[in-house]
Protein backbone atom coordinates (compact mmCIF):
# COMPACT_ATOMS: atom_id res chain seq x y z
CA UNK A 1 0.00 0.00 0.00
CA UNK A 2 1.32 3.38 -0.87
CA UNK A 3 1.12 6.25 1.47
CA UNK A 4 -0.44 8.41 -1.20
CA UNK A 5 -3.65 8.79 0.75
CA UNK A 6 -3.84 9.83 4.36
CA UNK A 7 -5.50 7.08 6.31
CA UNK A 8 -8.45 8.52 8.19
CA UNK A 9 -9.14 5.46 10.37
CA UNK A 10 -8.25 7.30 13.52
CA UNK A 11 -10.67 10.09 12.78
CA UNK A 12 -13.43 7.53 12.36
CA UNK A 13 -14.28 8.85 8.92
CA UNK A 14 -15.63 6.26 6.44
CA UNK A 15 -13.08 5.09 3.87
CA UNK A 16 -15.31 5.52 0.85
CA UNK A 17 -18.10 8.03 0.82
CA UNK A 18 -20.46 9.34 -1.77
CA UNK A 19 -22.96 12.13 -1.21
CA UNK A 20 -26.12 12.70 -3.20
CA UNK A 21 -24.98 11.09 -6.43
CA UNK A 22 -27.20 11.47 -9.45
CA UNK A 23 -26.40 9.66 -12.65
CA UNK A 24 -28.19 10.31 -15.89
CA UNK A 25 -27.68 8.67 -19.24
CA UNK A 26 -28.27 10.62 -22.41
CA UNK A 27 -30.44 8.39 -24.59
CA UNK A 28 -32.50 8.90 -27.72
CA UNK A 29 -35.52 9.45 -25.49
CA UNK A 30 -33.78 12.15 -23.53
CA UNK A 31 -32.02 11.95 -20.18
CA UNK A 32 -32.72 8.83 -18.19
CA UNK A 33 -32.00 9.00 -14.51
CA UNK A 34 -30.39 5.79 -13.32
CA UNK A 35 -29.47 7.01 -9.88
CA UNK A 36 -31.06 9.88 -8.04
CA UNK A 37 -29.61 11.44 -4.94
CA UNK A 38 -27.74 8.41 -3.65
CA UNK A 39 -25.50 8.70 -0.64
CA UNK A 40 -23.54 5.96 1.02
CA UNK A 41 -20.32 5.34 2.82
CA UNK A 42 -18.23 2.32 3.64
CA UNK A 43 -15.86 2.02 6.55
CA UNK A 44 -12.58 0.20 6.29
CA UNK A 45 -13.10 -3.52 6.77
CA UNK A 46 -16.84 -3.34 6.19
CA UNK A 47 -18.93 -4.59 3.30
CA UNK A 48 -21.80 -2.77 1.73
CA UNK A 49 -24.25 -4.47 -0.56
CA UNK A 50 -26.34 -2.45 -2.94
CA UNK A 51 -29.36 -4.26 -4.32
CA UNK A 52 -29.62 -3.71 -7.98
CA UNK A 53 -26.77 -4.32 -10.33
CA UNK A 54 -25.85 -1.15 -12.13
CA UNK A 55 -26.57 1.24 -9.31
CA UNK A 56 -23.56 0.35 -7.25
CA UNK A 57 -21.38 -0.16 -10.21
CA UNK A 58 -21.84 3.26 -11.67
CA UNK A 59 -21.72 4.95 -8.32
CA UNK A 60 -18.49 3.31 -7.28
CA UNK A 61 -17.05 3.76 -10.71
CA UNK A 62 -17.49 7.44 -10.36
CA UNK A 63 -16.28 7.57 -6.82
CA UNK A 64 -13.39 5.28 -7.59
CA UNK A 65 -11.90 6.90 -10.50
CA UNK A 66 -13.79 9.52 -12.43
CA UNK A 67 -14.10 6.64 -14.85
CA UNK A 68 -12.15 7.40 -18.00
CA UNK A 69 -14.39 9.62 -20.08
CA UNK A 70 -17.73 8.53 -18.66
CA UNK A 71 -20.51 8.15 -21.17
CA UNK A 72 -23.05 9.03 -18.53
CA UNK A 73 -23.63 12.39 -17.03
CA UNK A 74 -23.06 12.69 -13.33
CA UNK A 75 -24.04 15.44 -11.01
CA UNK A 76 -21.01 17.31 -9.89
CA UNK A 77 -22.43 18.28 -6.53
CA UNK A 78 -21.26 14.79 -5.59
CA UNK A 79 -18.24 14.75 -3.39
CA UNK A 80 -16.85 11.27 -3.61
CA UNK A 81 -14.12 10.78 -1.06
CA UNK A 82 -11.69 7.90 -0.91
CA UNK A 83 -9.69 7.54 2.28
CA UNK A 84 -10.35 11.14 3.12
CA UNK A 85 -9.28 12.44 -0.26
CA UNK A 86 -11.66 14.45 -2.37
CA UNK A 87 -11.61 12.67 -5.71
CA UNK A 88 -12.99 15.36 -7.99
CA UNK A 89 -10.35 17.89 -8.89
CA UNK A 90 -7.42 15.56 -8.33
CA UNK A 91 -4.62 15.67 -10.85
CA UNK A 92 -4.38 12.83 -13.33
CA UNK A 93 -1.17 11.65 -11.68
CA UNK A 94 -2.71 11.51 -8.16
CA UNK A 95 -5.76 9.82 -9.62
CA UNK A 96 -3.53 7.18 -11.13
CA UNK A 97 -1.94 6.47 -7.77
CA UNK A 98 -5.38 6.06 -6.27
CA UNK A 99 -6.64 3.69 -8.93
CA UNK A 100 -5.87 0.05 -8.35
CA UNK A 101 -4.35 0.80 -4.96
CA UNK A 102 -6.62 2.73 -2.61
CA UNK A 103 -9.73 1.95 -4.56
CA UNK A 104 -10.38 -0.70 -7.14
CA UNK A 105 -13.19 -2.40 -8.90
CA UNK A 106 -13.93 -5.95 -9.94
CA UNK A 107 -15.49 -5.92 -13.35
CA UNK A 108 -18.39 -8.15 -14.22
CA UNK A 109 -17.09 -9.93 -17.29
CA UNK A 110 -13.65 -11.25 -16.37
CA UNK A 111 -12.88 -12.49 -19.88
CA UNK A 112 -13.56 -9.16 -21.51
CA UNK A 113 -11.81 -7.30 -18.72
CA UNK A 114 -8.49 -8.97 -19.44
CA UNK A 115 -6.40 -8.13 -22.47
CA UNK A 116 -6.67 -10.96 -25.01
CA UNK A 117 -3.06 -10.65 -26.21
CA UNK A 118 -1.20 -10.57 -22.89
CA UNK A 119 -0.66 -13.46 -20.51
CA UNK A 120 -2.96 -13.43 -17.51
CA UNK A 121 0.02 -13.50 -15.18
CA UNK A 122 1.70 -10.56 -16.90
CA UNK A 123 -1.44 -8.48 -16.49
CA UNK A 124 -1.57 -9.21 -12.77
CA UNK A 125 2.15 -8.51 -12.46
CA UNK A 126 1.64 -5.20 -14.22
CA UNK A 127 -1.00 -4.15 -11.70
CA UNK A 128 1.14 -5.19 -8.72
CA UNK A 129 4.30 -3.49 -9.96
CA UNK A 130 2.45 -0.24 -10.62
CA UNK A 131 1.85 0.20 -6.92
CA UNK A 132 4.90 -1.61 -5.57
CA UNK A 133 7.75 0.19 -7.23
CA UNK A 134 10.41 -1.66 -5.27
CA UNK A 135 9.05 -5.14 -5.88
CA UNK A 136 10.91 -7.40 -8.28
CA UNK A 137 9.23 -9.12 -11.20
CA UNK A 138 9.69 -12.43 -9.41
CA UNK A 139 7.92 -11.21 -6.29
CA UNK A 140 5.11 -9.78 -8.39
CA UNK A 141 4.73 -13.10 -10.14
CA UNK A 142 4.50 -14.91 -6.84
CA UNK A 143 1.79 -12.47 -5.77
CA UNK A 144 -0.06 -13.05 -9.02
CA UNK A 145 -0.08 -16.81 -8.45
CA UNK A 146 -1.19 -16.26 -4.84
CA UNK A 147 -4.02 -14.03 -6.01
CA UNK A 148 -5.28 -16.65 -8.45
CA UNK A 149 -5.06 -19.34 -5.75
CA UNK A 150 -6.92 -17.09 -3.34
CA UNK A 151 -9.99 -16.94 -5.56
CA UNK A 152 -9.90 -20.71 -6.01
CA UNK A 153 -8.50 -21.06 -9.49
CA UNK A 154 -6.91 -24.51 -9.81
CA UNK A 155 -3.22 -24.79 -10.74
CA UNK A 156 -2.60 -21.05 -10.65
CA UNK A 157 1.09 -21.51 -11.49
CA UNK A 158 -0.04 -22.84 -14.86
CA UNK A 159 -2.85 -20.36 -15.37
CA UNK A 160 -0.56 -17.34 -15.20
CA UNK A 161 0.98 -18.53 -18.45
CA UNK A 162 -2.40 -18.63 -20.17
CA UNK A 163 -4.21 -16.11 -22.28
CA UNK A 164 -7.87 -15.45 -21.70
CA UNK A 165 -8.45 -17.26 -24.97
CA UNK A 166 -6.74 -20.42 -23.70
CA UNK A 167 -8.74 -23.58 -23.13
CA UNK A 168 -9.14 -23.04 -19.42
CA UNK A 169 -9.20 -19.38 -18.65
CA UNK A 170 -10.03 -17.46 -15.54
CA UNK A 171 -13.52 -17.43 -14.21
CA UNK A 172 -15.28 -18.75 -11.18
CA UNK A 173 -13.29 -21.79 -10.27
CA UNK A 174 -11.92 -22.21 -13.80
CA UNK B 1 4.34 -23.27 -38.26
CA UNK B 2 7.11 -24.66 -40.49
CA UNK B 3 4.73 -27.01 -42.26
CA UNK B 4 2.33 -24.12 -42.72
CA UNK B 5 4.99 -21.98 -44.40
CA UNK B 6 6.00 -24.84 -46.70
CA UNK B 7 2.38 -25.39 -47.71
CA UNK B 8 1.94 -21.69 -48.36
CA UNK B 9 5.09 -21.59 -50.50
CA UNK B 10 3.87 -24.51 -52.59
CA UNK B 11 0.56 -22.79 -53.23
CA UNK B 12 2.46 -19.58 -54.02
CA UNK B 13 4.45 -21.42 -56.68
CA UNK B 14 1.20 -22.70 -58.17
CA UNK B 15 -0.28 -19.20 -58.28
CA UNK B 16 2.85 -17.84 -59.96
CA UNK B 17 2.74 -20.64 -62.52
CA UNK B 18 -0.89 -19.94 -63.39
CA UNK B 19 -0.36 -16.17 -63.46
CA UNK B 20 2.55 -16.44 -65.85
CA UNK B 21 0.70 -18.93 -68.04
CA UNK B 22 -2.33 -16.65 -68.34
CA UNK B 23 -0.35 -13.49 -69.03
CA UNK B 24 1.81 -15.27 -71.55
CA UNK B 25 -1.11 -16.97 -73.26
CA UNK B 26 -3.35 -13.90 -73.37
CA UNK B 27 -0.70 -11.65 -74.87
CA UNK B 28 0.57 -14.33 -77.21
CA UNK B 29 -2.88 -15.01 -78.61
CA UNK B 30 -3.92 -11.37 -78.33
CA UNK B 31 -5.91 -9.51 -80.98
CA UNK B 32 -2.78 -7.96 -82.44
CA UNK B 33 0.13 -9.97 -83.72
CA UNK B 34 3.15 -8.85 -81.66
CA UNK B 35 5.53 -9.56 -84.53
CA UNK B 36 3.50 -7.36 -86.85
CA UNK B 37 3.66 -4.48 -84.39
CA UNK B 38 7.41 -4.71 -84.02
CA UNK B 39 7.81 -5.12 -87.77
CA UNK B 40 5.71 -1.99 -88.41
CA UNK B 41 7.71 0.04 -85.94
CA UNK B 42 10.97 -0.65 -87.85
CA UNK B 43 10.23 0.97 -91.18
CA UNK B 44 8.34 -0.74 -94.01
CA UNK B 45 7.19 -4.22 -93.13
CA UNK B 46 7.64 -6.79 -95.89
CA UNK B 47 6.16 -10.30 -95.72
CA UNK B 48 9.67 -11.79 -95.58
CA UNK B 49 10.68 -9.50 -92.76
CA UNK B 50 7.52 -10.38 -90.87
CA UNK B 51 8.08 -14.10 -91.28
CA UNK B 52 11.65 -13.87 -90.06
CA UNK B 53 10.58 -11.81 -87.09
CA UNK B 54 7.76 -14.22 -86.22
CA UNK B 55 10.25 -17.05 -86.18
CA UNK B 56 12.81 -15.11 -84.18
CA UNK B 57 10.24 -14.23 -81.52
CA UNK B 58 9.06 -17.82 -81.35
CA UNK B 59 5.56 -16.81 -82.39
CA UNK B 60 5.33 -19.57 -84.99
CA UNK B 61 5.16 -22.22 -82.27
CA UNK B 62 2.02 -23.26 -80.36
CA UNK B 63 1.44 -21.26 -77.16
CA UNK B 64 2.16 -24.12 -74.80
CA UNK B 65 5.42 -24.98 -76.54
CA UNK B 66 6.50 -21.35 -76.36
CA UNK B 67 5.48 -21.18 -72.72
CA UNK B 68 7.33 -24.41 -72.02
CA UNK B 69 10.51 -22.97 -73.48
CA UNK B 70 10.08 -19.78 -71.49
CA UNK B 71 9.46 -21.73 -68.27
CA UNK B 72 12.47 -23.95 -68.91
CA UNK B 73 14.60 -20.83 -69.27
CA UNK B 74 13.34 -19.58 -65.92
CA UNK B 75 14.49 -22.72 -64.17
CA UNK B 76 17.51 -23.86 -66.18
CA UNK B 77 18.40 -21.05 -68.56
CA UNK B 78 18.41 -21.33 -72.33
CA UNK B 79 19.90 -20.02 -75.54
CA UNK B 80 17.74 -17.54 -77.41
CA UNK B 81 18.09 -16.66 -81.05
CA UNK B 82 16.44 -13.39 -81.95
CA UNK B 83 17.07 -13.75 -85.65
CA UNK B 84 20.32 -13.05 -87.35
CA UNK B 85 23.54 -14.43 -85.98
CA UNK B 86 23.26 -13.10 -82.43
CA UNK B 87 22.59 -15.75 -79.79
CA UNK B 88 21.71 -14.85 -76.23
CA UNK B 89 23.12 -17.16 -73.60
CA UNK B 90 20.42 -16.47 -71.05
CA UNK B 91 21.23 -18.17 -67.77
CA UNK B 92 18.65 -19.06 -65.13
CA UNK B 93 16.51 -17.37 -63.98
CA UNK B 94 15.97 -16.40 -67.59
CA UNK B 95 12.89 -14.30 -68.31
CA UNK B 96 13.59 -14.09 -72.01
CA UNK B 97 14.93 -11.27 -74.11
CA UNK B 98 13.10 -7.97 -74.47
CA UNK B 99 11.64 -7.59 -77.95
CA UNK B 100 12.17 -3.88 -77.90
CA UNK B 101 15.55 -3.33 -76.31
CA UNK B 102 16.97 -6.74 -77.20
CA UNK B 103 18.54 -7.12 -73.78
CA UNK B 104 17.94 -9.92 -71.31
CA UNK B 105 14.85 -9.24 -69.22
CA UNK B 106 16.46 -10.55 -66.03
CA UNK B 107 19.36 -8.12 -66.41
CA UNK B 108 17.00 -5.21 -66.98
CA UNK B 109 14.93 -6.29 -64.01
CA UNK B 110 17.95 -6.29 -61.73
CA UNK B 111 18.80 -2.84 -62.99
CA UNK B 112 15.28 -1.40 -62.55
CA UNK B 113 14.36 -3.01 -59.29
CA UNK B 114 16.39 -0.86 -56.86
CA UNK B 115 14.40 2.27 -57.79
CA UNK B 116 11.08 0.56 -57.04
CA UNK B 117 12.41 -1.02 -53.86
CA UNK B 118 13.82 2.29 -52.57
CA UNK B 119 10.60 4.12 -53.34
CA UNK B 120 8.41 1.45 -51.77
CA UNK B 121 10.45 1.09 -48.59
CA UNK B 122 10.71 4.82 -47.90
CA UNK B 123 7.13 5.62 -48.82
CA UNK B 124 5.66 2.72 -46.88
CA UNK B 125 7.77 3.42 -43.80
CA UNK B 126 6.59 7.02 -43.85
CA UNK B 127 2.91 6.31 -44.29
CA UNK B 128 2.78 3.45 -41.84
CA UNK B 129 4.54 5.22 -38.96
CA UNK B 130 3.05 8.65 -39.56
CA UNK B 131 -0.42 7.34 -40.36
CA UNK B 132 -0.66 5.08 -37.33
CA UNK B 133 0.83 7.65 -34.98
CA UNK B 134 -1.50 10.43 -36.10
CA UNK B 135 -4.43 8.02 -36.04
CA UNK B 136 -3.68 7.00 -32.46
CA UNK B 137 -3.40 10.60 -31.32
CA UNK B 138 -6.64 11.50 -33.08
CA UNK B 139 -8.41 8.61 -31.36
CA UNK B 140 -7.06 9.72 -28.03
CA UNK B 141 -8.31 13.26 -28.51
CA UNK B 142 -11.36 12.33 -30.48
CA UNK B 143 -13.97 14.99 -30.89
CA UNK B 144 -11.49 17.81 -30.51
CA UNK B 145 -10.79 20.37 -33.20
CA UNK B 146 -7.54 18.68 -34.24
CA UNK B 147 -9.31 15.35 -34.60
CA UNK B 148 -12.06 16.80 -36.76
CA UNK B 149 -9.55 18.67 -38.88
CA UNK B 150 -7.69 15.42 -39.44
CA UNK B 151 -10.78 13.48 -40.46
CA UNK B 152 -11.85 16.25 -42.84
CA UNK B 153 -8.42 16.60 -44.41
CA UNK B 154 -8.11 12.86 -44.98
CA UNK B 155 -11.43 12.93 -46.79
CA UNK B 156 -10.24 15.79 -48.98
CA UNK B 157 -6.92 14.13 -49.78
CA UNK B 158 -8.56 10.77 -50.50
CA UNK B 159 -10.99 12.35 -52.91
CA UNK B 160 -8.30 13.94 -55.10
CA UNK B 161 -6.86 11.49 -57.64
CA UNK B 162 -3.37 10.44 -56.62
CA UNK B 163 -1.75 11.25 -59.96
CA UNK B 164 -3.03 14.81 -59.71
CA UNK B 165 -1.52 15.28 -56.25
CA UNK B 166 1.75 13.82 -57.48
CA UNK B 167 1.81 15.95 -60.61
CA UNK B 168 0.96 19.16 -58.74
CA UNK B 169 3.59 18.41 -56.11
CA UNK B 170 6.16 17.88 -58.82
CA UNK B 171 5.20 21.08 -60.68
CA UNK B 172 5.09 23.27 -57.59
CA UNK B 173 7.94 21.92 -55.49
CA UNK B 174 10.53 21.24 -58.15
CA UNK B 175 9.61 23.53 -61.05
CA UNK B 176 7.74 26.63 -59.92
CA UNK B 177 9.24 26.90 -56.44
CA UNK B 178 12.24 24.60 -56.49
CA UNK B 179 12.39 24.07 -52.72
CA UNK B 180 12.90 20.31 -53.06
CA UNK B 181 15.56 18.59 -55.16
CA UNK B 182 14.59 17.42 -58.63
CA UNK B 183 13.26 13.91 -58.33
CA UNK B 184 15.12 11.15 -60.09
CA UNK B 185 16.81 7.91 -59.18
CA UNK B 186 20.51 7.60 -58.34
CA UNK B 187 21.73 4.19 -57.16
CA UNK B 188 22.44 4.28 -53.44
CA UNK B 189 25.81 2.65 -54.12
CA UNK B 190 26.84 5.67 -56.22
CA UNK B 191 25.95 8.37 -53.77
CA UNK B 192 23.64 7.94 -50.77
CA UNK B 193 23.09 11.71 -50.61
CA UNK B 194 21.95 11.94 -54.22
CA UNK B 195 19.84 8.83 -53.75
CA UNK B 196 18.09 10.44 -50.81
CA UNK B 197 17.65 13.83 -52.46
CA UNK B 198 16.21 12.36 -55.64
CA UNK B 199 13.70 10.23 -53.75
CA UNK B 200 12.68 12.82 -51.16
CA UNK B 201 9.72 14.27 -53.03
CA UNK B 202 8.36 10.92 -54.27
CA UNK B 203 8.60 9.56 -50.73
CA UNK B 204 6.79 12.55 -49.30
CA UNK B 205 4.01 12.46 -51.88
CA UNK B 206 3.53 8.70 -51.66
CA UNK B 207 3.91 8.71 -47.88
CA UNK B 208 1.70 11.67 -47.01
CA UNK B 209 -1.20 10.83 -49.33
CA UNK B 210 -1.33 7.27 -48.05
CA UNK B 211 -0.74 8.35 -44.46
CA UNK B 212 -4.07 10.16 -44.44
CA UNK B 213 -5.89 6.93 -45.17
CA UNK B 214 -3.85 4.99 -42.66
CA UNK B 215 -4.49 7.59 -39.98
CA UNK B 216 -8.21 7.46 -40.61
CA UNK B 217 -8.23 3.69 -40.52
CA UNK B 218 -6.08 3.34 -37.42
CA UNK B 219 -8.08 6.09 -35.72
CA UNK B 220 -11.25 4.06 -36.26
CA UNK B 221 -9.60 0.91 -34.93
CA UNK B 222 -8.26 2.75 -31.91
CA UNK B 223 -11.58 4.39 -31.05
CA UNK B 224 -13.17 0.96 -31.08
CA UNK B 225 -10.40 -0.62 -28.99
CA UNK B 226 -10.39 2.21 -26.45
CA UNK B 227 -14.00 1.33 -25.70
CA UNK B 228 -13.08 -2.26 -24.79
CA UNK B 229 -13.36 -3.55 -21.25
CA UNK B 230 -9.69 -4.49 -21.04
CA UNK B 231 -8.71 -0.87 -21.64
CA UNK B 232 -10.88 0.17 -18.70
CA UNK B 233 -9.13 -2.52 -16.65
CA UNK B 234 -5.71 -1.16 -17.58
CA UNK B 235 -6.77 2.34 -16.52
CA UNK B 236 -8.34 1.05 -13.34
CA UNK B 237 -5.04 -0.60 -12.41
CA UNK B 238 -3.53 2.86 -12.29
CA UNK B 239 -1.58 2.50 -15.50
CA UNK B 240 -0.29 5.66 -17.25
CA UNK B 241 -2.53 6.74 -20.08
CA UNK B 242 0.35 6.65 -22.58
CA UNK B 243 1.06 3.04 -21.66
CA UNK B 244 -2.64 2.21 -21.84
CA UNK B 245 -2.81 3.70 -25.31
CA UNK B 246 0.44 2.58 -26.86
CA UNK B 247 0.85 -0.80 -25.16
CA UNK B 248 -2.63 -2.10 -24.41
CA UNK B 249 -4.80 -0.44 -27.03
CA UNK B 250 -2.42 -0.18 -29.99
CA UNK B 251 -1.46 -3.84 -29.69
CA UNK B 252 -5.04 -4.83 -30.38
CA UNK B 253 -5.88 -2.03 -32.81
CA UNK B 254 -2.86 -2.50 -35.05
CA UNK B 255 -3.85 -5.94 -36.34
CA UNK B 256 -6.32 -4.90 -39.05
CA UNK B 257 -3.87 -2.14 -40.02
CA UNK B 258 -1.17 -4.77 -40.54
CA UNK B 259 -3.45 -6.67 -42.92
CA UNK B 260 -4.13 -3.65 -45.08
CA UNK B 261 -0.49 -2.64 -44.98
CA UNK B 262 0.65 -6.07 -46.16
CA UNK B 263 -1.52 -5.82 -49.24
CA UNK B 264 -0.54 -2.21 -49.96
CA UNK B 265 3.14 -2.88 -49.51
CA UNK B 266 3.03 -5.93 -51.77
CA UNK B 267 1.38 -3.84 -54.45
CA UNK B 268 4.00 -1.10 -54.02
CA UNK B 269 6.81 -3.61 -54.47
CA UNK B 270 5.26 -4.65 -57.77
CA UNK B 271 5.89 -1.12 -59.06
CA UNK B 272 4.09 2.19 -58.73
CA UNK B 273 3.20 3.34 -62.20
CA UNK B 274 2.10 6.93 -61.47
CA UNK B 275 4.81 7.74 -58.97
CA UNK B 276 7.60 6.37 -61.10
CA UNK B 277 6.26 7.96 -64.25
CA UNK B 278 5.70 11.43 -62.80
CA UNK B 279 8.88 11.57 -60.75
CA UNK B 280 11.14 10.11 -63.42
CA UNK B 281 12.14 7.03 -61.48
CA UNK B 282 13.41 4.22 -63.66
CA UNK B 283 11.63 1.39 -61.86
CA UNK B 284 9.33 -1.56 -62.38
CA UNK B 285 6.10 0.38 -62.78
CA UNK B 286 7.38 2.60 -65.57
CA UNK B 287 9.13 -0.33 -67.22
CA UNK B 288 5.95 -2.36 -67.25
CA UNK B 289 3.93 0.55 -68.60
CA UNK B 290 6.37 1.15 -71.44
CA UNK B 291 6.32 -2.57 -72.24
CA UNK B 292 2.54 -2.58 -72.59
CA UNK B 293 2.54 0.24 -75.16
CA UNK B 294 2.50 -0.97 -78.76
CA UNK B 295 4.44 -2.92 -79.79
CA UNK B 296 3.80 -5.00 -76.71
CA UNK B 297 6.94 -6.47 -75.21
CA UNK B 298 5.60 -9.80 -73.95
CA UNK B 299 8.73 -11.01 -72.10
CA UNK B 300 8.91 -7.73 -70.13
CA UNK B 301 5.19 -7.58 -69.36
CA UNK B 302 5.23 -11.19 -68.19
CA UNK B 303 8.23 -10.46 -66.00
CA UNK B 304 6.68 -7.38 -64.35
CA UNK B 305 3.40 -9.19 -63.71
CA UNK B 306 5.27 -12.14 -62.25
CA UNK B 307 7.31 -9.94 -59.94
CA UNK B 308 4.21 -8.07 -58.78
CA UNK B 309 2.36 -11.33 -58.12
CA UNK B 310 5.37 -12.69 -56.27
CA UNK B 311 5.49 -9.73 -53.88
CA UNK B 312 1.77 -9.70 -53.23
CA UNK B 313 1.85 -13.41 -52.37
CA UNK B 314 4.93 -13.00 -50.18
CA UNK B 315 3.63 -10.00 -48.30
CA UNK B 316 0.42 -11.91 -47.60
CA UNK B 317 2.45 -14.74 -46.16
CA UNK B 318 4.51 -12.36 -44.05
CA UNK B 319 1.32 -10.69 -42.78
CA UNK B 320 -0.06 -14.06 -41.70
CA UNK B 321 3.15 -14.82 -39.81
CA UNK B 322 3.15 -11.38 -38.13
CA UNK B 323 -0.49 -12.00 -37.23
CA UNK B 324 0.39 -15.14 -35.33
CA UNK B 325 3.09 -13.25 -33.45
CA UNK B 326 0.78 -10.35 -32.52
CA UNK B 327 -2.30 -12.33 -31.60
CA UNK B 328 -1.82 -15.46 -29.47
CA UNK B 329 -5.26 -16.67 -30.51
CA UNK B 330 -4.05 -17.17 -34.08
CA UNK B 331 -2.40 -20.53 -34.61
CA UNK B 332 -0.87 -21.23 -37.97
CA UNK B 333 -1.41 -24.75 -39.12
Amino acid sequence: MSAAVERPEAAGEPYLSIESLTVRFPTEDGLVSAVTDLSYSVELGKTLGIGRVGLGQVGIQHGRARAPRPTYGADHRVHPRVGGTEVIGLSEERMRELRGDDVAMIFQDALAALHPFFRIGDQLVEAYLLHHKKASKREARKKAIEALALVGIPRPERRVEDFTSSRVACGNGG
Amino acid sequence: MFGYIVRRLISAALVLFLTSLFVFGLLYKGPRDPARAICDSNGRCTPVKLENLTKAMGLDKPVLTAYGEWAKGLVAGRTINMGGSANYECSAPCLGVSWKTRTEVTKELVQKYPATLSLALGGALLYLTLGVFVGVLAARWRGTFADRALVTSTLIVSSIPYYLVALLAWIYFTQKFPILPQSTYHPITDSPAKWFAGLLLPWLVLGLTNATQYSRFSRGQMVETLGEDFIRTATAKGQRSNVVIFKHALRAAIIPVVTIFGLDFGTLLGGTVFTEFIFDLDGMGRWGLQAVFTPTDIPVVTATVLVAAFFIIMSNLVVDIIYSLLDPRVRLG
